[in-house]
């Protein structure tokens, strides 16, 4: 008796060609099309939403053709009293959101649209005694939070403005006997939070503190027959994770661990070859969220024809550049 | 932009909602109904304690709901009367749980009393039969707990009622991250600090992961535990103190031991007892159901652990290497707790006198230990070495899993695994 394992099978009717135009195209044209059900289901990651799309378009060379006075204004709009940064208008501040609006002011070098002094003391306001963060007012914990918060302010070159050890601390106390790490202290290791926590360490040069072989062994052990990463184990491969991953090794300088031949391929069959963008998995909707992942993979795994992406912030290379700004990176 | 038609019925449909919600205290379930044609009848129905709202009603409602919120939000209209804007955001919320900003109008509510606590938990558990992953929920759950506990409400009652709703999340869904997480979260902060509340979820954790053998979070919960019970001041449960000696005692007659007597009788049985039960309940799931990588991933954590209780010595000699100041601290007090065990029911009168970390053992305790870990440790490996060799062939996926099993073992536990005949 064989027993299935939890993958998908790739077939030849999946585009193996990168669809750059198709996907400039997607992006572009995403949120015209909405119809208003749509518009208002989503509308709660606006901020994050347009941070996907921008990335995107950059990462492909083709950040003209968005409206650069329309962003800079709606993110203004979307700044609260207290400082943080909403999804959208009259959405309240989140730190989540906080971050994705200071990628796009950075990107754009636009950072002096908001009120920097007032989002900093926001960002600030949310560290807890035990180093970590919530992620606004009420009191949820996350180490995306904690990666949020330093992501944040060292953008903004102000990460001395809150307590870096502390907050490291609590990061490193998430950290499990496999090598990952967790939402919280105790909790099971999850690809997306390893990116957070590893992103936090990179960003605040404290990588010394991860058995990089250790996790690099556990990031490997998430590619599956199809080539397709996942985030634990026996789930579904998915390209957000393909990128959580690949990043995470980019970081611990353990990239080539992986097979990298199956995995373009794998993240290639994820395209959508009419409308443009990048799904989960081959044959399901495409969204930005995929699309910007799938790109900034397949960046990281040498696509010349998509600009280089920084494994810590998933910025465009040129912009952390630009900012002077050089996360912390293993080798091997 | 551009608005639908306003939804006249949706008032209407918002009431029948909440009506539901206050007649039915043992409403469970939520769902949306695939009907896709108005049939100038109510779309809320309301069978056997399950709630539906039939689809083609969702968008305009969702879309109405959404605009009276926002608006409310930024006070473009009228102040909303409290109990309208409750019924708003329970129907947004039932249909779209991720949107903060509704939840934490939810939160601002409670806070001023507008809504009732026992009544918000009762919400989102009906919302979690239908997301039962949504992080969103899970998070306002936290809240309302929180709140309660500082209001002074019933810990145990509240717990029974937490326990209850997690395990339904994970029942639903399947490595459900945040119902897991949220039981670690209640167990710590909610359960008493007397170890019954451990013994019964270790108990019912078992059957849990039994015919749940793919789920690595329910499996993780279970390591969660372990760790609980290890750190346990108190002694554990006759009944796993009992199933840990006869679990050393199988785990040592396979490794064509003889000599397994002293170790049995010594006190090291709480924490290797409890690891041991587990590999050889870890080993039956591995060999009935084959190919679960959720299975393999629990017992290399149960194997580190093994190693961890091996390496004691060491460690309390101070040449353990472990990096981390905080992790050093447990490894180190755990290591003590152990060999204080040991001493104490063996050698010492008084039974736990906890002694102080730097007390030494004589020279005779500390060869016992030695020969005792040392057997353990040789244990241990032919079990392992068993396990791979006795996969069958014909499993390739379980093949692949025992090959990178022992990969690992000599990797990164590395410790060699002895050939078996
Ligand atoms: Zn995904």
């Amino acid at each position: 008796m064989a027993t299935l394992m939890k993958d998908i099978i790739l077939s030849s009717s999946h585009p193996k060609e990168l669809l750059l135009q198709k996907h400039a195209d997607f992006i572009s044209s995403y949120g015209v099309n909405k119809d208003e059900y749509e518009y208002c289901m989503t509308e709660y990651l606006r901020m994050s939403g347009v941070y996907w799309g921008l990335t995107a378009m950059e990462l492909i060379g083709n950040l003209e053709r968005i409206n650069k006075q329309e962003i800079l204004e709606f993110i203004k709009l979307c700044q609260d009293d207290a400082g943080g940064i909403g999804a959208s208008v009259g959405h309240d501040p989140h730190l989540l959101y906080t971050l994705s609006a200071v990628q796009i002011l950075s990107m754009y070098d636009a950072l002096d649209i908001v009120n920097v002094d007032r989002l900093v003391q926001y960002v600030k306001s949310l560290q807890q005694p035990d180093g970590s963060f919530c992620g606004d007012k009420w009191g949820e914990v996350d180490t995306r939070f904690s990666f949020c918060a330093v992501a944040c302010l060292s953008l903004l070159g102000k990460l001395e403005e809150i307590d870096v050890e502390k907050a490291v601390e609590f990061v490193v106390s998430c950290m499990n006997f496999d090598g990952g790490f967790g939402s919280r202290p105790g909790s099971e290791s999850h690809a997306g939070l390893i990116y957070c926590c590893l992103g936090m360490l990179s960003i605040t040069g404290h990588l010394h503190y991860v058995d990089a072989d250790l996790l690099g062994w556990w990031l490997c052990e998430r590619q599956l027959p199809s080539g397709g990463l996942n985030g634990r184990p026996e789930k579904l491969p998915d390209v957000c994770y393909s990128w959580w991953v690949l990043a995470s090794l980019r970081i611990l300088g353990r990239l080539h661990w992986i097979r990298r031949e199956s995995l373009v391929t794998f993240v290639l069959a994820c395209q959508d070859p009419e409308t443009g963008g990048f799904s989960d998995r081959p044959g399901d909707l495409p969204d930005p969220f995929h699309t910007i992942f799938g790109l900034a993979a397949l960046s990281l795994l040498g696509e010349p024809a998509i600009k280089p992406v920084n494994p810590t912030y998933c910025m465009p290379q040129h912009v952390v550049d630009r900012l002077g700004l050089r996360p912390q990176k293993l080798t091997l | 932009m551009m608005q639908d038609d306003p939804f006249p019925a949706a008032e209407r449909i918002l009431l029948e909602i909440d009506a539901v919600f206050r007649k039915d205290p043992k409403l469970k379930e939520f769902d949306i109904v695939p009907v896709t044609a108005n049939h100038n009848k109510s779309p809320v129905l309301h069978v056997e304690h399950c709630l539906g709202l039939e689809s083609w009603c969702v968008r305009h409602v969702y879309c109405y709901t959404y605009h009276r919120i926002m608006d409310a939000r930024q006070l473009r209209s009228r102040r909303e009367d409290p109990a309208m804007l409750a019924r708003l955001l329970s129907g947004a919320l039932l249909i779209n749980p991720d949107v903060t900003t509704f939840w934490n109008m939810r939160r601002e509510l409670l806070q001023a009393g507008r809504l009732d606590m026992q009544g918000e938990l009762h919400f989102i558990a009906v919302l979690l039969s239908r997301k039962p992953k949504c992080t969103e929920a899970f998070a306002h759950r936290k809240w309302v707990v929180r709140r309660l506990l500082l209001a002074g409400a019933d810990k145990d009652a509240l717990l029974e009622e937490e326990l209850q709703v997690s395990r339904y999340a994970a029942d639903r869904y399947p490595n459900n991250y945040h119902a897991w997480s949220h039981r670690m979260w209640c167990l710590a902060n909610l359960a008493p600090a007397t170890s019954a509340i451990l013994h019964k979820e270790w108990a019912a954790s078992e059957a849990w992961v039994s015919s749940h053998v793919s789920d690595h979070s329910g499996m993780q919960y279970r390591q969660f535990l372990l760790d609980r019970l290890l750190e346990l001041k108190h002694s554990v449960s006759e009944d796993i103190v009992d199933t840990g000696r006869k679990s050393i005692q199988q785990l040592l007659s396979h490794s064509q031991n003889e000599d397994n007597v002293d170790f049995v009788q010594s006190a090291l049985i709480k924490s290797v007892g409890l690891i041991a039960s587990e590999l050889l309940l870890n080993t039956d799931l591995i060999l009935r159901f084959a190919g679960h990588e959720a299975l393999w991933c629990h017992r290399r954590y149960l194997l580190v652990s093994f190693k961890k209780i091996l390496n004691c010595r060491t460690d309390m000699n101070g040449t353990g290497g472990c990096r981390y100041s905080s992790s050093i601290c447990v490894t180190r007090s755990r290591c003590a707790e152990k060999l204080s065990e040991a001493v104490s029911s063996g050698h010492v009168n008084t039974e736990n006198a906890p002694l102080e970390r730097d007390q030494k053992l004589s020279s005779q305790e500390l060869g016992a230990l030695d020969r005792d870990l040392c057997h353990l440790q040789g244990a241990m490996m032919w079990h392992e070495a068993k396990l791979i060799s006795g996969c069958q062939p014909d499993e390739l996926h379980q093949q692949r899993l025992a090959k990178q099993h022992r990969k690992w073992l000599s990797h990164v536990l590395k410790l060699d695994v002895p050939a078996v005949a």
